[in-house]
């Protein structure tokens, strides 16, 4: 715990931690001392000159004017933010930065969530004196996601301090000097930094702006939001989905100070296209005519029943989805429960026994996990199981913050990758060969143990990690690394571990929800269903969400489900469901709410958007019905979550009473995790 | 000045530089030749640094913190204070660094030393390092003095075969490697945490400070930063001692200082005078009084970024504290005297231009405001001035000075004085669009 | 295209520093040596690969200081002192005798390109206001009828300029 400090400000006394500017501690405090450059991620640069208060060092010494973002808080001191010589201060500073910043806010893009605009209200900066000619810049093309507008520019410095200092970026700089500094690229070209949307927020004015919204452009105070999970990966980053008039107009990070925190990735943050897809599923069908969902879902629930008689047990089976929430994939469940089916998950049989040791490592307590901002504070990161800036790109990004403060980092991944840069070590082998290597370096910690020539690398990943005072291995579990690879990185870090240092551990899976149905219980290998679809022994198969499911090999067009009655509850119109018999659509994941787990085994509660659309319910409203259909509604009050998944019941009870804005719940520090699982 | 006191001018030949006329070009300091290692050893060189490596370290640090010497470079910051900021214990390589960006409009004299001795400066470095145990210098020079630092790296590569620098210098112990940098130009790489960046060939913006440079500088290593002039004065602080370079100035101030006039002057030229010799002996004598027969109207002290002064003050001494409570700053002494007949709205239009076209663009006040305070006064010196643009110049003129470096203030200096001793020239050329005086610019 | 020999020696320079960034300005001033007095966009490339810096922080250097140039400069180039004290002593008229002389404007090379003109800071030379430099000599005091003698003295320099002049680099 940090030291307390006692600081005044305007005149009343507050307990702030030591080792802070005092701007941090104004803005902790809810008191909006004026600022530009100052961002909590980015830190103080003092270049824009605002944050401007009376400061004293104490009672009885004289007060300056002073930075803010500039001044560590000291014991005593004593901050002015209304000083009638800090209000013209920043008054004038606005004036400044207005002098050649276009004056077309009415129908400026950033307008209504522009710091420029509202700090210059805030400063009450009203009548321009300046009469001379405005400076004006030549904009970029920055590629297919950000638009460039330099005229708006008011020098803050942010963009480059978070693409190239906190992204290590190295494609968009500053030029120039003097009153003419120019921030973009070399030339025009797109930016490739995974993380180049960030700048829309970073940037407190217009300059750089999301080209899909501007395409589709609403006022930003006309949007409607609703807060969600980014559906892409595994890491779970908190969103702010925008949506007008029936469609999705944009997506932004949401703060979660325990998760993505500012930032999130392009490839979530572009990537809501399904939402307004063509292909999106908007009528039920079944045999072929379309229908009301109500009759879909009648007639689907008799055929059930039909299969279930003529053929018995066993003859009907489903496969959830990792990209689906866990109440989809719970009612999923429960549906072949009543039926007496049985289920798999998406993806192949080594995977998700992959997935589940992973999983069940991380639910037992067994191994340390970090979550996002607790990665960046490692001093040794061993990567290993995959192309992490594609796989879990935030986490990228927070093993970025470690390469700033200058902690080695060694990479064992399938190709080269983009951190490969900043790593003190890379070495490309394909994944089952990943485990091999991954003990040798377990071998090498222990140099008793260690037989014949040693490998080299594996021999400076270990003297790295055996000094380091906070290490971290990050693993991938999401594919043919199989379960020798959990296992391998696992016991790295049981050999790594040392009373006085721990080392943390972090599985990464493919996709949202992979980490809540891995805990599900009595799955099947999906590759039995598969199988067993395709040789006729299962005659009635409900697949979940496909669309989301990330897997696109099967069903394999090759081999017909020629007697198999497919069920495809779904909100794209992909491959399962174009063939499928019975066609029940439901909302896509911004539209609605639900419960997911990420890497950590946080459950994250996430809302949908009021979008008016032909379909408003959900796959889990979907299945629910179903199962209503069938008679079975019962059940569905009788079932707890910890029925179906190997959770905690404590966890179960309080996974509907999850926020959206809460920092989730972790299953590792549920009570009486190690009762429940084994 | 005592005579026969060998001091930092004895070598090089101010009356050769300060001779003014039509003579042939090249001309100025770049046309007097430099002093040799063997005139310089002849003269007396060597003999400060010779003496200090018998020294301790510290012992030289407290020679010259005796001394009671101040930097030259502007801020007249006692050297001994400073360097004894230097962690002697930290364990890797410290540097020293020798500030040559000299760009400070109307200050001229760290060419002359360069130019003139060089070997003066390298031996000056050798004790500074020695002092604090670095063992790596740099020069850093400005780009426009290339000459200077052909000069310099001939001297140092025969310092280098006299053992004066690299490995065990005179079998000392002590390793001494110098390097000139050569600058790619702009005045704010003068400022020296700008100059830092500037060294490890980043953009020339200062960093914040704290950390200072002498615990956090090049390469985040101990770094100290002196101006060329500072330096100069340690081989003969060393040979002589504290008590004779206390000895040298007047009222109480240590050593000598290398003194400037130029603009409205007869005889322009570098001095070497004592600390604390007026202003009016200066302009008056060494300068030979105003150049065409107009009374002074105000004297610009130090380099162009201190406030101006009036003819009633220039009885002032020209030492730091006097100058400081005389409402300006010493800088760097090189006076820049303007007479009757000069416009002091078209003067302080060229002086803004200067700050306007050098800042670094990094903070607001003075990326944005020195533009507008330019465009202003030149508007009004064009006689198209407005109602209203001496507000514009008071609300600016108070607000360039709360920046992330001093170079903005040092804007603020000339430019706040101008506003307020010569207001009635602006408001005039407001009026009338037409300047007061006979013969407008120059 | 730098030679080998050139790359192994701006290389060496690099490494004999604790980081090879510090090499970067005197490797950007040799390469604009070498490209006959200007960086073009390969010489932005190259010092990148040789200092290790990426090339959009080398952009970023060679857009800040005003002793690089992004485009064609002269092959020689005249700088005017703008500062106070010569501006006391008349630079503007010497300014506009150059730019007369030249046909150019500040700021402009001309069209043969022989000579760029361009205003400076403060020589360091205000002793001998106004001044001018030309290339590396520095002149003082200037008056109006010695400018025609040092543009023809330069002109007829076939040597003694350190600017390799390349012809492809002329401005058009
Ligand atoms: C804008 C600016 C420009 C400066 N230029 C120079 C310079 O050209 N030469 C110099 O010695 N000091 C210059 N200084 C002062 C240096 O920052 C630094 O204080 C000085 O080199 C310290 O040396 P000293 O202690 O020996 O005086 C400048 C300061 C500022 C703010
Ligand atoms: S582009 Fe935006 S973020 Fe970058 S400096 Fe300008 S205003 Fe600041
Ligand atoms: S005051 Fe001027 S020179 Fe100094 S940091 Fe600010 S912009 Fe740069
Ligand atoms: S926020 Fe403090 S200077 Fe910009
Ligand atoms: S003002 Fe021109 S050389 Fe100093």
């Amino acid at each position: 715990m940090s030291a307390k400090i006692k600081i005044t400000v305007n005149g009343v006394m507050h307990e702030a931690e030591a080792g802070r500017n005092i701007l941090q501690i104004l803005l902790d405090l809810g008191i909006m001392l004026p600022h530009f450059c100052y961002h909590e991620a980015l830190g103080a640069a003092g270049a824009c000159r605002l944050c401007a208060a009376m400061i004293s060092p104490g009672a009885g010494k004289p007060a300056r004017l002073e930075m803010a973002c500039m001044t560590r808080a000291e014991d005593g001191m004593i901050v002015d933010i209304t000083n009638p010589q800090a209000v013209d201060f920043r008054e004038k500073l606005i004036e400044e930065l207005m002098l050649n910043h276009p004056h077309d806010c009415p129908v400026c893009d950033e307008g209504g969530e522009c710091m420029l605009q509202d700090m210059t209200v805030l400063c009450r900066h009203q009548h321009r004196r300046n009469r001379f000619p405005k400076r004006t810049w030549r904009n970029q093309d920055l590629g297919p996601h950000i638009h460039h507008e330099m005229n708006r520019c008011i020098t803050c410095y942010r963009c480059v301090r978070f693409y190239r200092d906190y992204a290590l970026g190295d494609d968009l700089g500053v030029f120039g000097s003097r009153g003419r500094v120019y921030f973009g690229r070399m030339r025009d070209g797109a930016l490739v930094s995974e993380f180049s949307g960030n700048l829309v927020d970073v940037c407190p004015t217009g300059v750089f702006t999301d080209k899909h919204f501007r395409a589709v452009y609403c006022r930003p105070w006309d949007l409607q939001t609703a807060p969600s999970i980014c559906p892409h990966c595994s890491v779970g980053c908190n969103v702010l989905p925008g949506s007008r008039h029936k469609t999705l107009r944009r997506i932004k990070p949401r703060r979660n100070h325990t998760v993505n925190r500012f930032f999130m990735c392009d490839h979530g943050r572009f990537g809501g296209g399904f939402v307004n897809a063509d292909n999106r599923l908007t009528s039920a069908r079944f045999d072929g005519a379309g229908m009301s969902l109500d009759d879909a879902i009648t007639q689907t629930a008799e055929r059930l029943k039909e299969i279930v008689q003529t053929h018995g047990r066993g003859a009907v089976a489903a496969i959830g989805s990792p990209g689906a929430s866990l109440e989809a994939n719970a009612a999923l469940i429960l549906l072949m429960k009543t039926l007496e089916g049985r289920f798999a998950f998406f993806s192949t049989g080594a995977e998700r026994a992959a997935h589940k040791r992973a999983a069940a490592l991380i639910a037992n307590g067994q191994v340390d996990t970090p979550s996002l901002p607790e990665v960046e504070q490692a001093d040794f990161t061993l990567i290993v199981g995959g192309d992490i800036t594609r796989e879990a790109p935030m986490m990228d990004l927070a093993v970025r913050q470690t390469i700033r403060a200058g902690a080695p980092l060694f990479i064992i991944s399938p190709q080269a990758g983009k951190l490969d840069a900043f790593a003190k070590a890379a070495r490309h082998a394909a994944l089952p060969e990943q485990a091999a290597i991954v003990s040798n370096i377990a071998q090498a910690l222990d140099h008793a143990l260690m037989t014949g020539q040693p490998d080299p690398f594996a021999g400076a990943a270990a003297s790295a990690l055996a000094t380091a005072k906070r290490p971290q291995i990050l693993c991938g579990a999401t594919g043919a690394g199989g379960i020798a690879l959990v296992d391998a990185a696992h016991s790295l870090v049981a050999k790594a571990v040392r009373p006085e240092r721990p080392c943390r551990l972090v599985y990464w899976f493919p996709a949202m929800n992979s980490f809540g149905i891995s805990l599900a219980r009595n799955d099947e290998s999906p590759d039995t269903i598969k199988q067993d679809v395709e040789n006729g022994r299962i005659k009635a198969l409900t697949i979940l969400e496909h669309g989301a499911s990330l897997d696109s090999e099967w069903p394999d067009d090759s081999k017909p489900m020629k007697s198999c009655f497919t069920i495809a509850v779904d909100a794209i119109a992909g491959k399962a469901a174009t063939d499928a018999d019975a066609v029940l659509p439901c909302a896509s994941h911004y539209e609605t709410f639900g419960t997911v787990m990420n890497y950590e085994g946080r459950a994250q509660r996430f809302e949908g958007l009021p979008l008016p659309r032909p379909v408003t319910w959900s796959s889990a409203e979907v299945l629910l019905k179903l199962i209503e259909a069938l008679g079975a509604g019962e059940a569905i009050n009788r079932t707890e979550y910890h029925d179906l998944f190997e959770i905690p019941a404590t966890m179960s009870s309080l996974i509907g009473t999850l926020a959206p804005d809460s920092e989730g719940l972790l299953i590792r520090s549920t009570a009486a995790v190690r009762e429940v699982v084994g | 000045m005592a005579q026969g006191v060998r001091t930092m001018s004895e070598i090089v030949l101010f009356k050769n530089i300060q001779k003014n006329g039509p003579e042939l070009f090249p001309a100025g300091a770049a046309a007097i030749p430099a002093c040799g290692y063997d005139d310089y050893v002849k003269n007396g060189g060597y003999q400060g640094a010779r003496k200090a490596l018998k020294m301790a370290p510290l012992e030289v640090q407290q020679v010259v913190k005796d001394s009671g010497l101040r930097g030259r470079g502007g801020a007249g910051f006692p050297t001994g204070m400073k360097w004894s900021f230097v962690p002697m214990d930290f364990k890797g390589q410290k540097y020293l660094i020798c500030n040559c960006d000299e760009m400070e409009p109307g200050t001229f004299k760290d060419r002359a030393l360069v130019y003139g001795d060089p070997h003066q400066l390298i031996e000056s470095m050798i004790i500074a390092a020695y002092a604090m145990q670095m063992t790596q210098g740099f020069i850093f020079i400005r780009c426009e003095y290339r000459k200077g630092a052909r000069i310099l790296e001939q001297a140092a590569a025969e310092a280098l075969n006299h053992g004066w620098l690299g490995k065990n210098i005179q079998s000392s112990g002590f390793d001494f490697h110098l390097d000139v940098h050569l600058s790619a130009g702009r005045y704010i790489c003068g400022e020296e945490t700008a100059l830092l960046n500037s060294l490890e060939g980043k953009r020339a913006n200062p960093r914040s400070k704290p950390p200072f440079p002498q615990v956090y500088g090049f390469l985040g290593s101990p770094t100290i930063v002196n101006n060329v002039e500072t330096l100069c004065n340690l081989p003969h602080i060393l040979a002589r001692g504290a008590q004779w370079h206390k000895s040298l100035g007047l009222n109480g101030n240590a050593g000598t200082k290398i003194m400037g006039a130029s603009g409205r002057v007869k005889n322009p030229g570098l001095w070497e005078l004592p600390l604390g010799t007026p202003m009016r002996e200066v302009l008056n004598e060494h300068a030979g009084g105003p150049s065409r027969g107009k009374s002074f109207k105000t004297v610009i002290p130090g380099g162009l970024s201190t406030p101006m002064m009036t003819p009633d003050q220039f009885d002032t001494p020209l030492d730091f504290d006097s100058v400081a409570k005389a409402g300006s700053r010493l800088g760097t002494a090189c006076l820049i005297a303007f007479d009757e007949d000069d416009c002091m709205v078209a003067a302080t239009a060229n002086i803004m231009k200067f700050y306007m076209r050098e800042s670094c663009g990094f903070c607001t006040p003075c990326r944005e405001g020195i533009p507008w305070i330019y465009e202003t006064v030149k508007a009004i010196a064009e006689g198209k001035g407005e109602e209203g643009d001496l507000a514009v110049l008071d609300d600016m003129a108070r607000h360039i000075f709360h920046t992330f470096c001093a170079f903005a203030p040092g804007a603020q200096g000339p430019l706040l004085s101008a506003i307020t001793t010569f207001r009635h020239e602006f408001e005039f050329l407001i009026q009338k669009s037409q300047c007061h005086t006979a013969g407008g610019a120059s | 295209m730098i030679s080998d020999a050139l790359k192994v020696q701006l290389t060496g320079h690099c490494g004999h520093y604790p980081s090879r960034r510090v090499g970067l300005i005197f490797v950007m001033q040799k390469l604009q040596e070498h490209y006959g007095g200007w960086l073009p966009e390969e010489a932005i490339r190259e010092a990148a690969e040789i200092s290790g810096v990426p090339e959009t922080e080398v952009e970023g250097v060679a857009t800040f200081y005003n002793w690089f140039f992004r485009e064609p400069a002269g092959r020689h180039i005249i700088v005017v002192c703008d500062s106070i004290s010569c501006y006391l002593c008349g630079c503007d008229r010497i300014a506009a005798n150059l730019e007369r002389k030249l046909g150019i404007k500040l700021g402009e090379t001309t069209p043969d390109g022989m000579f760029t003109l361009l205003p400076v800071v403060c020589l360091g030379n205000c002793d001998k206001a106004p001044s001018i430099m030309v290339d590396d000599e520095l002149y003082g005091p200037v008056t109006a009828d010695m400018i025609d003698e040092i543009i023809e003295k330069t002109a007829s320099e076939t040597h003694g300029t350190r600017r390799a002049h390349d012809e492809r680099n002329r401005p058009v």
